[in-house]
C-alpha cells in the first residue's frame, strides 16, 4: 500500500526504516537485560530520534515538535512493517492519561509521571467498569475516602486489560458519595503493587487468551495527592481523556493490513478445487470491504487534513462514526476470512495464534483467523459497546432525544 | 490530494447551494414530477448566468476552468436539492470536448456551451446490454440511423458526446444530425431519459479523450449526486424522527429508530471521502481514477439506496406516497445506483483493476 501523504514525507519514511534497521534487536551487554528493560531503552531512543512520542513537550520527555498526525501514520507503518517493540505498551498512558495530565494536572503530576509513561517505564491500565457499572458507568461504587493518611480505596473493577502485566492504573472513584452520579467521582492515579489491590485474570471465550481482568481493592492506601483536577472532577478529567480518543481511532493500519492479509487468504484459500478469489461472490465480498476499508481511510485523511489546520473539532462529529465503522469493518474482515478457512474453523487455535494480527510480509495462520474472529467481537464491547456507539451516534451527531436513564 | 476543499471550491459549493436553496424548491421539483414538462428553462438559465454551465471549460473558450472536484461539488449539491436537471450531462460534454476535441471543435462548441446558449450532453449507455461497460455500437462517420438509450437531455440537448464502437468518443450537433428523441418515461422524473435516434454520418470522431476516461468522470458524478441526495434523506428523517410523536413521546427517543438512524449516518457521512477521492484523483492522478471512480460508485450509491429504503420505513405510511418528497430522493437514489451499471458490475471492475483475476 502506498502512502497518501506525498513526496515531502519520504525523508522521514526513510529515516524512520534506516531507524528500525539499526536500532532493534539490541546488542552486546543490552541484549542480555530483561526484555521489558530492552523495550524501554528502545522507546527512549526512538523517542531522541524523532519518531516517537513526537509532539508532547521536550521538558516532559517528549520530542517537542508540532503535531504532524501524518508524519506519525508514516512512522508506524514503518514500525508496523518491521520487528520494532513500538506496540509493547499499552496505549492507554500516552494517548489518554499524559493529554489529560497535560491539560488537567498540576506541575508536580507532570514533571513525575509524563517522561516515564512515555519511555514505558510506567505502564498504565484504565480502572473504569465495574461489575454494575458498564455502559452506565456513572453509577460505579467503588469508593475512596480521603483520610489523614490519603486516599483509602475499597471495591471493585471489571474487564481492566492488562491490569496484571501493567505498574499503574488511573481511573475513577467514588470520592463524594453525598453528590449525585457524576458529580461524586474523581480521577485517581494508583500504583499496582500498593498492598490491598488483588488482580485477577478473566478467562475469556478464547479458551485461553489472558489479559482482561478483575481487580479487587481492600483498604488500599495511596496518597491524598494522587488526584488529577478536582475532587468530584473526575468526570471531566474522563471527558478531556476521550477527547483525544479521535486521533487515536484516525490509525487506519489495523484494517488496512488486516485486510491486505484477507486479499492474500483469498488467493491461498480453495473452493472447488480452485483459489477461492476466482470465485465471483468472495470477489464481492471482498470489494465490498475494501470500499469501507476506503471509507476509513478517507476519514481519516479528512481528519488529519483538518487537524493541520488547526480545524480538528470541525470533524469530531463525524469521528463520531469511527469506533463504530472500525468495529463493522473489522467484523466484515473476519467474517469473510470464517469462511476461507472453512473446516480449520471447528479447530482451537493454537496458542501461537493468539496474538496480534502481523502486519505484511508475515504469512496469517488459520487459526489465527479464527482467533481474529473472535477478536472482532471483544471489538464491538470494550471502550463503549456497539449499542452505546449507535445511541452517541443518534444523540450527539443527529441531535435526537436522549434515552429516558433511571436516575439522571 | 489534499483532503480539505480549498477556499475556492468551498465558495463553488455554497454558491451553488444557495442558488438552488432559494431557486429549486421542492415545487419546482415537483413540477416536474407532476406535469409533463422534462426541461426547466428558467431553471437553466440561472445556472447559467452564475457561470456552472461553463465549470469544466477553460477559460480561453469561456468557461472556468475548473476541475471534476468542483464539479462533483456541485453533483453533491443536485443531489441534495434533488434538481430537475442532468447538468452532469452538460458539464461532461464540454470537459470531453475540452480533454479530446480538436482545436476547431473546442472553438466551434465550447463557448455556445459555457455560456449555456448551447446544450451538451452525454450517451455513454451501452444499448440493452445491462452488464456490460464502455461497450458501444455507434460507428463515427457511419452510414446507418444509430439509437442509443436512456440520454438525458435527449430532447433538449443541441451537442452530444457519444460513446462509439471503438472505445473513443464521438460528437454531434442535433440540427446537422436528425436527431430525434422519445420519452422513455424514466422513473426518476427529476431527470428524464430518452431514446435518441440521429444520422451516424454526422458524428465526429473526439481524438484526444479515450471513452473510458469518460465513463469514469460520470460515475464520480453520479456518485456525488447520490451522496448528496442521502445527506439530504438522512436530514429529512432525522427531522421526522424529532418532530413525530407516538407513545408520547418523539419517536426518534426510541432507540429502534435511533440506532437506524445512526446507521444511516454511518453510511453517510464515511462515504463523502470516496468521491472526493475519485475526484481528485480523476484530476490530479489519473492513473488511479479508473478503480476509485468505481469504487465511489458502487458503495456509495448502493448505501444511499439503503439509506432511502430506511428513510421510507422510518417516515411511516406518509413515506410511501406520491405527496412525500422522500419519494423523490428515493428514485433519486434509484437512478444514481442503475444508471451506467450496477454496484455489482462496478465491484467487479474494481476486482479486476486490483489485479484478483
Amino acid at each position: 500500500m502506498s502512502s497518501p501523504y506525498g513526496p515531502e514525507y519520504d525523508d522521514l519514511r526513510q529515516r524512520a526504516k534506516a531507524f528500525c534497521r539499526s536500532s532493534w534487536p539490541l546488542a552486546g551487554e543490552e541484549a542480555e537485560l530483561p526484555h521489558r528493560q530492552q523495550v524501554i531503552r528502545w522507546q527512549k531512543r526512538a523517542i531522541e530520534a524523532g519518531l516517537l512520542h513526537r509532539s508532547f513537550p521536550r521538558e516532559y520527555g517528549g520530542g517537542g515538535l508540532p503535531q504532524d498526525l501524518r508524519a506519525d501514520m508514516v512512522i508506524k507503518r514503518e514500525f508496523a512493517l518491521s520487528d520494532v517493540p513500538y506496540l509493547e505498551s499499552t496505549p492507554n498512558g500516552p494517548m489518554f492519561l499524559v493529554p489529560a495530565l497535560l491539560e488537567c494536572g498540576t506541575e508536580e503530576q507532570k514533571a513525575e509521571y509524563i517522561a516515564p509513561t512515555l519511555s514505558g517505564e510506567l505502564d498504565w491500565c484504565q480502572g473504569y467498569s465495574e461489575p454494575n457499572a458498564g455502559s452506565d458507568l456513572a453509577s460505579l461504587t467503588s469508593r475512596a475516602e480521603l483520610t489523614p493518611d490519603g486516599w483509602a480505596i475499597n471495591g471493585q473493577k471489571i474487564w481492566t486489560s492488562n491490569a496484571h502485566c501493567t505498574n499503574m492504573m488511573f481511573g475513577v472513584f467514588r470520592t463524594e458519595p453525598q453528590e449525585p452520579r457524576h458529580r461524586g467521582v474523581s480521577f485517581l492515579i494508583v500504583p499496582m503493587d500498593t498492598p490491598g489491590i488483588e488482580v485477577r485474570v478473566i478467562k475469556t471465550m478464547h479458551g485461553v487468551r489472558d489479559d482482561i481482568c478483575e481487580v479487587f481493592f481492600d483498604d488500599v492506601r495511596i496518597p491524598a495527592d494522587n488526584i488529577i483536577g478536582s475532587r468530584g472532577g473526575g468526570w471531566s478529567v474522563t471527558k478531556s481523556v476521550l477527547k483525544y480518543e479521535r486521533l487515536w481511532l484516525a490509525d487506519t493500519s489495523v484494517v488496512s493490513g488486516q485486510f491486505a492479509h484477507l486479499v492474500e487468504l483469498a488467493k491461498r484459500a480453495q473452493i472447488n478445487g480452485s483459489p477461492a478469489i476466482l470465485d465471483s461472490d468472495i470477489r464481492q465480498r471482498l470489494s465490498q470491504i475494501e470500499a469501507w476499508v476506503a471509507c476509513q481511510e478517507t476519514l481519516v485523511d479528512r481528519l488529519m487534513a483538518a487537524e493541520s489546520r488547526g480545524d480538528g473539532e470541525k470533524m469530531a462529529g463525524e469521528m463520531q462514526t469511527g469506533k463504530l465503522l472500525s468495529s463493522k469493518i473489522q467484523e466484515s474482515i473476519a467474517e469473510l476470512a470464517l469462511d476461507l478457512i472453512g473446516s480449520d474453523a471447528l479447530l482451537t487455535p493454537r496458542h501461537q495464534d493468539l496474538t496480534t494480527m502481523p502486519y505484511l510480509p508475515k504469512a496469517v495462520s488459520n487459526g489465527r483467523w479464527l482467533n481474529a474472529y473472535f477478536a472482532s467481537l471483544a471489538n464491538t464491547l470494550g471502550g463503549g459497546t456497539s449499542n452505546m456507539q449507535r445511541n452517541a451516534i443518534g444523540e450527539q451527531l443527529l441531535g435526537l432525544p436522549r434515552d429516558r436513564r433511571g436516575n439522571s | 490530494m489534499d483532503y480539505w476543499l480549498t477556499e475556492q471550491q468551498q465558495l463553488v459549493q455554497s454558491g451553488f447551494h444557495d442558488f438552488l436553496a432559494s431557486e429549486c424548491t421542492s415545487a419546482r421539483v415537483r413540477t416536474a414530477y407532476d406535469t409533463d414538462r422534462t426541461f426547466d428553462e428558467d431553471l437553466w438559465s440561472g445556472v447559467g448566468q452564475l457561470g456552472f454551465t461553463g465549470i469544466c471549460i477553460p477559460p480561453g473558450q469561456g468557461g472556468s476552468g475548473l476541475g471534476l472536484m468542483e464539479a462533483a461539488l456541485v453533483s453533491e449539491e443536485l443531489g441534495r436539492h434533488a434538481a430537475p436537471l442532468f447538468l452532469e450531462g452538460h458539464t461532461l460534454a464540454g470537459l470531453a470536448i475540452a480533454l479530446g476535441g480538436t482545436q476547431s471543435q473546442k472553438e466551434r462548441l465550447l463557448p455556445g456551451l459555457a455560456a449555456g446558449e448551447r446544450i451538451g450532453t452525454v450517451a455513454l449507455s451501452s444499448n440493452g446490454r445491462g452488464s456490460a461497460w464502455c461497450d458501444w455500437l455507434v460507428e463515427p462517420g457511419g452510414s446507418t440511423a444509430a439509437t442509443v438509450e436512456t440520454v438525458p437531455l435527449g430532447d433538449v440537448a443541441d451537442v452530444f458526446v457519444i460513446g462509439c464502437a471503438n472505445g473513443q468518443l464521438g460528437v454531434l450537433e442535433a440540427e446537422q444530425a436528425n436527431v430525434s428523441a422519445s420519452n422513455c418515461q424514466g422513473i426518476d422524473r427529476s431527470r428524464s431519459i430518452f431514446e435518441v435516434s440521429f444520422d451516424e454520418a454526422a458524428v465526429e470522431a473526439l481524438p484526444d479523450l479515450p471513452g473510458e476516461a469518460l465513463g469514469h468522470a460520470l460515475l464520480v458524478l453520479l456518485a456525488a449526486d447520490a451522496f448528496g441526495a442521502a445527506d439530504r434523506l438522512l436530514e429529512l428523517t432525522v427531522e421526522h424522527a424529532k418532530t413525530r410523536e407516538q407513545f408520547g413521546q418523539p419517536i426518534g427517543g426510541f432507540q429502534a429508530v435511533k440506532h437506524q438512524l445512526a446507521e444511516h449516518a454511518l453510511a453517510a457521512v464515511t462515504a463523502r471521502g470516496l468521491f472526493w477521492r475519485a475526484a481528485g484523483e480523476f484530476d490530479e492522478k489519473p492513473e488511479s481514477a479508473a478503480k476509485s471512480a468505481a469504487m465511489a460508485k458502487a458503495h456509495i450509491t448502493d448505501q444511499a439506496m439503503r439509506i432511502a429504503r430506511g428513510a421510507v420505513e422510518l417516515h411511516g405510511g406518509i413515506g410511501f406516497t406520491w405527496e412525500s418528497d422522500v419519494q423523490i430522493y428515493f428514485k433519486r437514489a434509484l437512478f444514481d445506483r442503475t444508471y451506467l451499471g450496477t454496484p455489482q458490475i462496478h465491484r467487479e471492475r474494481c476486482a479486476q483493476l486490483s489485479g484478483w483475476i
